[in-house]
């Protein structure tokens, strides 16, 4: 993972350039000179005013080699597979080499893209540049570089110039072709075979190529073709950190899903236990209810039976109003009636209708008058 | 289309359709656990309203036990004041005796006594006999008669009755009773 303040060495074959966004310097080389990577870095930041201890170091592709190779889809293990083979397709010694390959999956096999290159010089640079103090965090093809994060969705071509010239072709951030030439083919040429416009060169000059530079601005995203051997590789922490917050946040999710069914079950339990500690007294309650209607029906008909009529007290006022000059013949209560009729004979009939109403509500039914007499048949309504 | 397909040519149609499928059944494992929480949160509800709704039932147990027991209590003395006795020719009888015990005590002349039976007590608390009395006194007799009948602890229902005029300073009463029993 390169940093902002990573600086990159391109390795080619001829020189070696220390990048940085605040610098660069470039070291020629003569044929069978060793170089000690190490303190030239060491002067190059020095010199840059350049902090940190991190580097990426970049191969040039002319001294690289490439294989396109395409393996059935049967196989179950690519990495093993590819590994088995390398000594096969590359020109190096299995143990002589440093590679690093990307698989595209198509309908019918397995595409390869393998990078290979000798061990040596480029394990003495990596040795030098960890005994000088510097921390490498990768070692990529040349073209690596001019990856960028922004460039991923775009389809694009970087023309690589030397001995061959040496055609790449971009698609959604990935290596999806690389071409060789004899010589550098034309604009035009290119376009055709890219598909794409948008083709990129170190060196545009006046053929009309868009300046490889300008890539170089951001960061790449070095994704591919990492040829650092395994013992110099740093760990991903970042990927570390990931895992682990996965998990940590995995296993609060977790808990707290058990904590939340937890506390559930311990409500569910507890509102379970009272209900059943409730439910006698329930049972109890609901008997003494239906207990309480039948008494309340029970006391309905009692009380639908009715009450004897106040006869005492009705008698005695009677015997009070009635007047002097006035004669009962009959006197009745009717069943289921409250009303009482009497029949008999008096002198002056307004006198005991007056007289009467005291006791309740009186109608006359009938008079006649007879030998000086009123008769009368009368009702009065006791309260 | 384009990003799918080249996805599909990375991953290759195999491990993303089992990538899909278990995406598919995490999310489904996911969806159930939620539905089956939500569903125990429910459950749970409804258990707490019960809960709620029995404790809210039980504040109320003194209260209705009071009540039963004062109708309770009222229904015992009701049933105090019934007849009671093996038979209903039983219970007739002694109907009859009270009525001419309290017809003589008050000075009236008992004429006659005529239970009338209803015969059917199924289904009731109590039974009922009708008897008629025919009887004669003066109206403070009659009075005084009435006032032992209320005073007394029988319970005898008077229906109807006629007072007529009889040897100038006497009456003739005709009274309708309704005697409530039960059978012991």
């Amino acid at each position: 993972m390169v940093m902002k303040s990573d600086v990159q060495i391109l390795i080619e074959k001829d020189r070696v350039t220390f990048w940085h966004p605040q610098a660069s310097d470039m070291v020629p080389l003569t044929a069978g000179q060793e170089i000690a990577l190490g303190g030239l870095l060491r002067t190059f930041r020095r010199k840059a005013r350049i902090s940190g201890s991190q580097v990426v170091l970049f191969v040039a592709e002319e001294l690289l080699f490439y294989k396109e190779i395409e393996l059935p889809l049967k196989i179950p293990n690519l990495k093993e597979a590819i590994g088995y083979q390398l000594s096969m397709i590359t020109p190096f010694a299995e143990d002589e080499l440093l590679s690093g390959f990307e698989v595209h999956r198509r309908k019918e096999a397995y595409l390869v893209h393998l990078y290979a290159a000798r061990r040596e010089p480029l394990e003495k640079h990596l040795k030098d540049l960890t005994r000088a103090g510097f921390q490498v965090t990768g070692l990529f093809p040349e073209h690596q570089r001019y990856l960028m994060r922004d460039s991923r969705r775009n389809r694009w071509g970087l023309v690589l110039p030397g001995r061959f010239a040496k055609i790449l072709i971009f698609a959604d951030g990935r290596l999806e072709k690389r071409l060789l030439s004899n010589s550098e083919p034309a604009k035009e040429r290119l376009t055709e075979v890219c598909e794409t416009e948008a083709i990129y060169h170190p060196q545009p000059g006046t053929g009309h190529f868009l300046d490889a530079g300008q890539l170089l601005s951001s960061q790449p995203s070095l994704k591919e073709f990492n040829m650092l051997p395994a013992s110099y590789r740093r760990p991903d922490y970042l990927k570390m950190a990931i895992a682990a917050l996965v998990a940590l946040n995995m296993v609060a999710l977790i808990g707290l899903a058990g904590v939340k069914v937890y506390h559930l079950q311990a409500v569910a339990s507890r509102v379970e236990n009272e209900i059943s500690v409730l439910s006698p007294k329930i049972e109890n309650l609901k008997q003494l209810q239906d207990q309480e209607q039948n008494l309340l029906d029970y006391t309905k008909r009692i009380e639908a039976m009715g009450k004897n009529p106040d006869l005492v007290v009705f008698l005695q006022r009677l015997t009070k109003e009635l007047p002097r000059n006035s004669y009962l013949a009959q006197m009745r209560m009717d069943p289921n009636n409250n009303a009482i009729r009497m029949q008999g004979y008096t002198e002056d009939i307004g006198e005991l209708t007056a007289s009467l109403q005291k006791l309740g509500d009186t109608k006359l039914k009938s008079t006649s008058r007879r030998q000086n007499q009123t008769y009368f048949d009368l009702e009065v309504n006791t309260p | 289309m384009n990003r799918l397909s080249d996805i599909k040519s990375r991953i290759g149609t195999k491990p993303l359709l089992i990538g899909i499928v278990v995406l598919l059944m995490v999310l489904n494992l996911f969806r159930f656990a939620v539905g089956s929480y939500e569903n125990k949160k429910e459950t749970i509800q409804a258990r707490q309203e019960l809960l709620a709704r029995y404790e809210a039932s039980l504040r109320q147990l003194p209260s209705l036990r009071s009540r039963v027991s004062a109708l309770d209590r009222q229904k015992k003395m009701f049933q105090s004041y019934l007849f009671s006795g093996g038979s209903e020719e039983e219970i007739a009888s002694s109907m009859q005796i009270m009525i001419q015990k309290q017809l003589v005590e008050a000075g009236l002349n008992p004429e006659s006594l005529r239970p009338l039976r209803s015969g059917d007590t199924k289904g009731k608390e109590y039974g009922e006999i009708s008897i008629k009395v025919r009887s004669a006194g003066t109206l403070n007799e009659f009075i005084s008669f009435l006032s032992n009948l209320y005073r007394s602890r029988q319970l005898l229902r008077i229906e109807s009755f006629t007072l007529k005029p009889y040897n100038q300073s006497e009456l003739k009463i005709f009274i309708d009773f309704k005697g409530y029993y039960k059978l012991a």
